[in-house]
């Protein structure tokens, strides 16, 4: 960061190096990939316990509260710490959705799960025939009673193998537009009719997942907002979530790398690591005025799609820098021990090709850019 | 977000400049082969801009150089001619010497004299003979230069007009300023090199906030072209490959506003050097690839003298190269930002093993 730190934001850094250095257990610093949920799950609730896990969440709702600058410390810390990386779709994703859209029942069932750690949420978005044209999603949900019954397949579930609970969107009617036959349905994954299998990405490793729903019963009183309203649940609050979507988190991670190449990288390289410097401080510098415009009640709107691509893309650009120090390394499959610290030579750049592809890719959030803030349209022909 | 003094200062400067015939000015100034427009510096003058920065003891304004990141931006996006960021500069520069020479020139100055900081020359290493040797570069039509000798530790006042020059792509000319027989000390020691230094950190935040402005509007005129100009029955701006591109310079410029603003912050602390450059690297290097495309976007009619767009890409490449160009301030950067992380405090114990990777490799 840039900006001075007062002497609350110094000693609350301070807290949290201590904390870190203390809390993390050696086999869960410095991965490169994230670990499966019996070896990170644990990293979780500690992180539960302090009181940090969720930085941007109100007190109303159990979360933390931090100002901008106290999020951009923590994550500083965390990745400069080598911390491990945890999943975030509850608290980043459908823990703000169900503050916001959902019922009271709902929020006291779902919340203090997701803040404890007990409970890991996968999103079901996409499908075989669905991906950036989310609106063409087919898996149908028929009313039976004071149930929907679920039949259909979603896939490039992050996690879906690992989750207890899927928010996902399904089809309950086919008539008139396609988004307005759109509910927003949370399924328990332990129900009857589930089958679930990992795929394997380029990375080698298991992160994502397809899930087939043969007649899955889920109770209506796990719809969010109302039937065939989902559409506008899932993206009221994408404006919002992109947000924390441009927070430097991955970016840092990165960035980090980039410095523990550095000792051993030629001197001419110089001018790229101040380049990934300056680039994580540009996005730092980004994500601090949206979050502080935000906090001050200004509407981010579509503009905050700016905030994935910059995020994304500072993300990979700093870990071209990484290959780039790395040299004839840059192709070594498992991280390297230079003396004491372990360096990831591939597998940040591998797993990195998924950031410009995941939460709408950066095409989908240029176009939305070009129509709905740069005023650039198609015409009727 | 700007405070009301700041959205007041900087309203009042798109003012003045449109009242002077804003863009219009550049390529009036450039046709006719440069120099200053006496009447346009001395009503800026008159509005208390060179005067920003200088202490309120001094007759100044007494604001922050963050105060003046907006302002800054105004007079990038209208491509101002006149040396105002160097300028802002100055008068702060002088009323920290203290001395009777620097009184003196600060006189001048508030009289209407066009004093300027000069930012120091970037390849001094070079031998006899090189286009580049000399302490500073400087615009070439302003009164009096303030360069700083590093060697002998002193700040001088030089005549522009005795120095070599050469004409920039703006229209304007460039000031290769050296030692000389007239020379004027202003003052000397560590405290003159500081205050120098500082004017120099100056400079550097707010030509990138000057090229802030200049990318943002540059990127408007380019949008307003696009959704005007027709091709196969349909504005150009509907076809998705120059939509993606126009969207990634809307980022560029976001971002980079974003790094300027916070850089503004981390003056008047140990940051300051480290951030004025950072934003400097970030916006020199920003605006070139964005009106580089502002061109090509345009098509033919972009490379064509007649449109103002090549202005804009003329002036941000005179801008990229003032005060620091964007390689300069990285490795500024990349200097303070390495002894941060080789300072105790941010490298916690876990990770002192570092030293026994650098002998690994």
């Amino acid at each position: 960061m840039l900006r001075p730190e007062t002497d609350a934001e110094a000693a609350f850094r301070a807290d949290v190096r201590a904390f870190l250095a203390a809390a993390i257990p050696d086999h869960l610093r410095d991965l490169t990939f994230r670990a499966p949920p019996q070896d990170c799950m644990p990293w979780y609730r500690a992180l539960s316990r302090r009181g940090w896990i969720a930085p941007h969440w109100p007190k109303a709702f159990g979360g933390m509260a931090a100002s901008p600058v106290e999020q951009v410390i923590l994550l500083e810390e965390m990745a400069h710490a080598g911390a491990p990386d945890i999943p975030t779709q509850g608290i980043n994703h459908i823990g703000p959705l169900l503050m916001h859209f959902g019922s009271p029942a709902q929020q006291a069932r779902h919340l203090p799960p997701i803040l404890a750690g007990d409970v890991i949420w996968c999103q079901g978005y996409s499908e075989p025939g669905a991906g950036s044209d989310l609106s063409a999603l087919r898996t149908a949900a028929r009313r039976d009673g004071d149930e929907l019954v679920v039949n259909g397949h979603k896939i490039w579930t992050t996690w879906g193998h690992h989750a207890h609970w899927m928010f996902a969107l399904v089809r309950t009617s086919s008539a008139g537009n396609p988004r307005a036959g759109i509910t927003f349905l949370l399924i328990d994954l332990s129900s009857p009719g589930i089958t679930r299998r990992p795929i394997r990405n380029i990375a080698n490793d298991d992160e994502f997942c397809e899930v087939f729903f043969d007649e899955v019963r889920v109770p209506l009183e796990n719809v969010v907002g109302a039937v065939d309203d989902g559409w506008r649940v899932a993206t009221a609050l994408l404006d919002r979530e992109r947000i924390q979507l441009g927070a430097p988190a991955q970016a840092l991670r990165a960035l980090e790398r980039v410095r523990r190449l550095a000792p051993l990288a030629d001197a001419g390289l110089a001018d790229r690591i101040a380049e990934a410097e300056l680039a994580v401080e540009t996005l730092t510098a980004a994500f601090l005025d949206a979050a502080e415009r935000f906090a001050a009640g200004e509407d981010p709107g579509a503009e905050s799609s700016y905030l994935k691509i910059l995020a994304t893309e500072t993300t990979q650009a700093v870990l071209d820098i990484a290959q780039d120090l790395a040299g004839p390394l840059m192709a070594a499959r498992d991280p390297v021990r230079l003396g004491a610290p372990l360096v990831d030579m591939s597998e940040m750049f591998l797993q990195a090709r998924r950031l410009s592809i995941y939460g709408g890719s950066n095409e989908i959030q240029r176009s939305i850019l070009a129509e709905r803030v740069l005023g650039l349209k198609r015409e009727a022909r | 977000m700007p405070s009301e003094t700041e959205a007041m200062l900087a309203a009042a400067a798109g003012d003045l400049l449109d009242g002077e015939g804003g863009v219009a000015r550049a390529r009036a100034r450039r046709d006719a082969g440069g120099g200053l427009d006496r009447a346009v510096w001395s009503r800026m003058a008159a509005m208390g801009w060179f005067s920003l920065l200088l202490p309120e003891a001094h007759g100044g304004l007494g604001l922050a150089p963050s105060d003046a990141v907006d302002f800054a931006q105004e007079i990038g996006a209208r491509i101002a001619p006149e040396p105002v960021v160097a300028a802002i500069a100055a008068q702060p520069l002088l009323a920290a010497c203290g001395t009777p020479a620097a009184d003196t020139l600060l006189a001048r100055a508030a009289g209407g004299a066009a004093v300027i900081c000069a930012a120091p020359a970037e390849r001094t290493d070079d031998g006899p003979g090189s286009a580049f040797q000399g302490l500073a570069f400087a615009p070439a039509d302003v009164d009096v230069a303030l360069a700083f000798d590093p060697p002998n530790r002193r700040l001088l006042a030089l005549d522009p007009a005795e120095a070599r020059t050469a004409a920039t792509v703006d229209g304007g000319t460039l000031a290769f300023l050296a030692d000389g027989p007239d020379a004027v000390l202003v003052a000397e020691g560590a405290s003159a090199q500081a205050a120098f230094l500082a004017a120099c950190d100056v400079q550097r935040l707010l030509y990138a906030a000057e090229l802030c402005g200049l990318m943002a509007r540059a990127l408007d005129m380019t949008l307003d072209y696009m959704r005007l100009r027709r091709q196969f029955g349909q504005p150009i701006g509907a076809f998705q490959a120059l939509q993606h591109r126009a969207a990634t310079h809307f980022v560029d410029v976001r971002a980079t506003r974003a790094l300027v603003r916070e850089a503004g912050r981390a003056f008047g602390t140990q940051k300051q050097s480290g951030a004025a450059a950072a934003a400097k690297a970030a916006a020199g290097a920003a605006a070139l690839r964005v009106l580089k495309d502002c061109i090509q976007l345009h098509g033919a009619i972009g490379f064509a003298d007649e449109h103002d767009i090549g202005l804009y890409l003329r002036r941000a490449m005179v801008l990229a190269a003032s005060a620091g160009t964007p390689r300069t301030c990285r490795a500024v950067f990349g200097t303070a930002r390495a002894a941060e992380l080789d300072a105790p405090l941010p490298r916690h114990a876990v990770r002192a093993a570092g030293p026994d990777a650098s002998q690994a490799g």
